[in-house]
């Protein structure tokens, strides 16, 4: 049963898996060599809950329970006490493939170790580990989360996965392993093909916005959801993936790099497709687009 | 005879021994923060210090087993063998359309239970939990399962439905069920014993007001109403819950504040009711220092509090026509003075008379408060759900038969 799952992520955009583990009771032991980086992690979820709180999603009592429930590591060997150890590095693709094999060297054989990508798979980077068959693929992607076993993942493996997404109130999917997996493609076309509409001046940012958000009854529409990814992350997914897949229907606009260039990251400095102010709400519409043209 | 009851909920577990000779209850306590490497085990026997200890408790089942080795314990124990108890009496939050009485458990009945997590998918599961522990435990020893909303079956369809299109009660089981169903059957017992009225030819109105809170008109012995829903979000304000509100404010709201359903179910659950008015808290007390203090939104919440239970008391007056007693029981109900004064005080049309003093006198016993020429009761019985867990499991046991469910 898992009950203390070790942590390793890398952005800050992650934070809300720490959160939606936490908020099921389960115990955390958030790692990163860093004190700095892990208290901006806790930080970043502390702003999480409280915008949860202010739409009434929460009451403080919860948000301190939820809280209780994180433990900042700063020893990588304290990751042995985790029943369950879920390693999200996005940036680095070296030190994702140097931590999973440092992982399955050091913790016990019963101890699932899940590799959490948007892009790439397990066998990527699990080549040469002991014990292959406690070694599992997966994208937690909001509600819905691909679970994508490797070559020798055990069954089991694959079922303690489910029931722990499961018991986070999450859709599991099963995926083979493959660039991009389901949601990673479907996302990134859809948002590749609104910016190359977008540079080919057919429609303003607004209305691509409003026509899959309205149309199809979208939270964000495809701009604003680059915004909130963060143009550059993006940016590399897209190159990752037209690399990966060697298809050109995946090679990025132009105009994402121009945007880049001129300095619109997306939302975490408040400036991308559109501008934001320092709680993520848009401020003005196609503000950024002046910028460019 | 020995009756244990058992109380499950998500994370805790609270049990009371009771030796049914006297009614007297041998050994209680709670369970908490199940789960966890520092869950709470907490045990109280009458003149002795109450025990706490901290400890590793990761499932319901090891919580029940610490229960047991407890109360069996040579030192500090209060009988010897687990068998000395002759049956145990499970809390169940709902039976749904199931079950009126309590009953026999039996696999038919976890079944049932099960059937109806989607109507209460907080606390059956939780409530099972507990039934399986046992089963695991000691499967030899009889149970009894009590439903807080059996006492609330004998409503009539007129008052149970509700004025949607019928098929979705046909599919879902969508109707008013309502909840408190224990309390407000022991309350409206005990006014009876303590009165010497027949049950049989009063009319009362019975008002469970704590942090949760529900009013049930009992005519004749049955419910024929309650303000309770299929959920216990319906009818009264309360500490953090709304009650009553115009249907069509929740996707207007859903819209104009981008929430989704689990952030406006939080919002009317959690956010609302005395806490979401006042801005202050959920406690009647804070709530009633702040408007001694004039607190501008404690008065408000409190005036509204006060405002919908005369509504229902009124309501339910018309729905019996009249009433003989109105009893109130729960936290707030058997506690504070200015809150049974305030909804007296706009009854008076009835006949109903306060006794300022007898009100006023703080005593956490049973009592009437009304004066002598009143021409309605108006009794405070702390309620005791446990207890009547415990009596409902004795004469099912007694009787030895499982009582039939209704379908």
């Amino acid at each position: 049963m898992i009950r203390k799952v070790g942590l390793i992520i890398d952005r800050l955009t992650d934070c809300w898996i720490v959160e939606a583990l936490a908020e099921r009771d389960y115990d955390i032991i958030l790692y990163d060599p860093s004190i700095e980086i892990l208290e901006q992690e806790k930080r970043q979820v502390e702003i999480d809950l409280d915008k949860r709180i202010a739409k009434w999603a929460l009451t403080e009592s919860e948000k301190k329970v939820i809280l209780s429930h994180i433990k900042l590591e700063t020893d990588f060997y304290k990751l042995q006490e985790a029943d369950f150890i879920l390693e999200s590095i996005k940036s680095q693709p070296e030190l994702k493939r140097e931590i999973l094999l440092k992982l399955d060297q050091m913790i016990p054989k019963e101890t699932i170790i899940a590799s959490n990508s948007s892009i790439l798979s397990l066998s990527n980077f699990a080549e040469g580990a002991k014990h292959p068959e406690r070694m599992i693929g997966v994208h937690f992607f909001y509600n819905v989360v691909e679970i994508v076993p490797g070559k020798n993942t055990s069954p089991e493996t694959f079922e303690t996965l489910s029931q722990l997404v499961k018991s986070l109130d999450k859709k599991d999917i099963y995926v083979q392993e493959s660039p991009g997996f389901v949601t990673t493609r479907l996302r990134l076309q859809l948002m590749n093909e609104a910016i190359n509409i977008l540079s080919e001046g057919i429609a303003s940012a607004e209305d691509i916005e409003e026509s899959m958000k309205i149309g199809l009854g979208m939270k964000e529409g495809p701009l604003e959801m680059v915004d909130g990814f963060g143009l550059k992350y993006i940016l590399r997914l897209m190159e990752q993936l037209s690399l990966e897949l060697g298809e050109q229907k995946f090679t990025p606009s132009p105009l994402l790099k121009t945007y880049i260039d001129a300095g619109c990251f997306g939302k975490k400095n408040g400036k991308g497709f559109f501008e934001y102010d320092e709680n993520g709400q848009r401020i003005k519409q196609e503000a950024s687009l002046e910028v460019v043209r | 005879m020995k009756i244990l009851v058992i109380n499950c909920g998500s994370s805790s577990l609270k049990y009371q021994l009771f030796d049914m000779g006297k009614e007297s209850v041998l050994a209680k306590g709670i369970v908490e923060r199940i789960g966890m490497d520092t869950a709470i085990f907490q045990y109280e026997r009458p003149e002795h210090e109450t025990i706490k200890e901290v400890a590793s408790i990761l499932e319901h089942k090891d919580a029940l087993r610490k229960v047991l080795k407890m109360i069996t314990d040579e030192n500090r124990g209060v009988i010897t063998s687990v068998h000395e108890i002759a049956a145990v009496g499970h809390r169940i939050a709902h039976g749904g359309e199931e079950f009126a009485d309590s009953v026999v458990v039996t696999n038919h009945v976890i079944e049932a239970i099960r059937k109806n997590i989607e109507l209460a998918p907080l606390h059956n599961p939780a409530n099972l939990k507990g039934i399986y522990a046992f089963l695991e435990l000691a499967e030899d020893i009889p149970m009894v399962c009590v439903f807080d909303t059996a006492f609330h079956q004998t409503m009539p369809p007129e008052h149970f439905m509700y004025a949607i299109p019928r098929a979705l009660y046909n599919k879902h089981k969508i109707r008013r069920y309502g909840f408190h169903g224990t309390s407000h059957k022991y309350v409206s017992q005990r006014y009876s014993e303590l009165t010497g009225k027949d049950l049989q030819s009063t009319k009362i109105i019975s008002c469970h007001i704590g942090n949760g809170a529900s009013i049930s008109a009992i005519e004749f012995g049955k419910s024929v109403d309650t303000s309770m829903g299929m959920t216990p979000l319906e009818g009264l304000i309360m500490g953090t819950r709304s009650g009553d509100i115009d249907p069509a404010i929740v996707p207007f709201v859903m819209v104009k504040e981008d929430l989704n359903v689990n952030e406006v179910n939080s919002m009317l659950n959690k956010h609302s009711g005395l806490v979401g008015v006042s801005g202050i808290s959920a406690d009647m007390r804070e709530i009633t220092d702040g408007v001694n203090a004039g607190h501008e939104g404690a008065t408000l919440a409190y005036k509204m509090y006060i405002h919908r239970i005369k509504k229902y008391i009124g309501s339910y007056c018309a729905v019996m026509n009249g009433v003989d007693a109105i009893i109130f029981t729960g936290g707030v109900g058997e506690n504070s003075h200015m809150v049974r004064s305030d909804i007296c005080e706009g009854l008076t049309f009835l006949g109903l008379e306060l006794d300022d003093q007898l009100n006023d006198t703080r005593e956490p016993k049973e009592r009437s408060i009304q004066v002598a020429s009143s021409l309605v009761d108006v009794y405070i019985i702390p309620t005791n759900e446990e207890l009547m867990i415990a009596r409902d499991t004795l004469r099912l046991v007694k009787s030895n038969k499982a009582v039939t469910p209704l379908i």
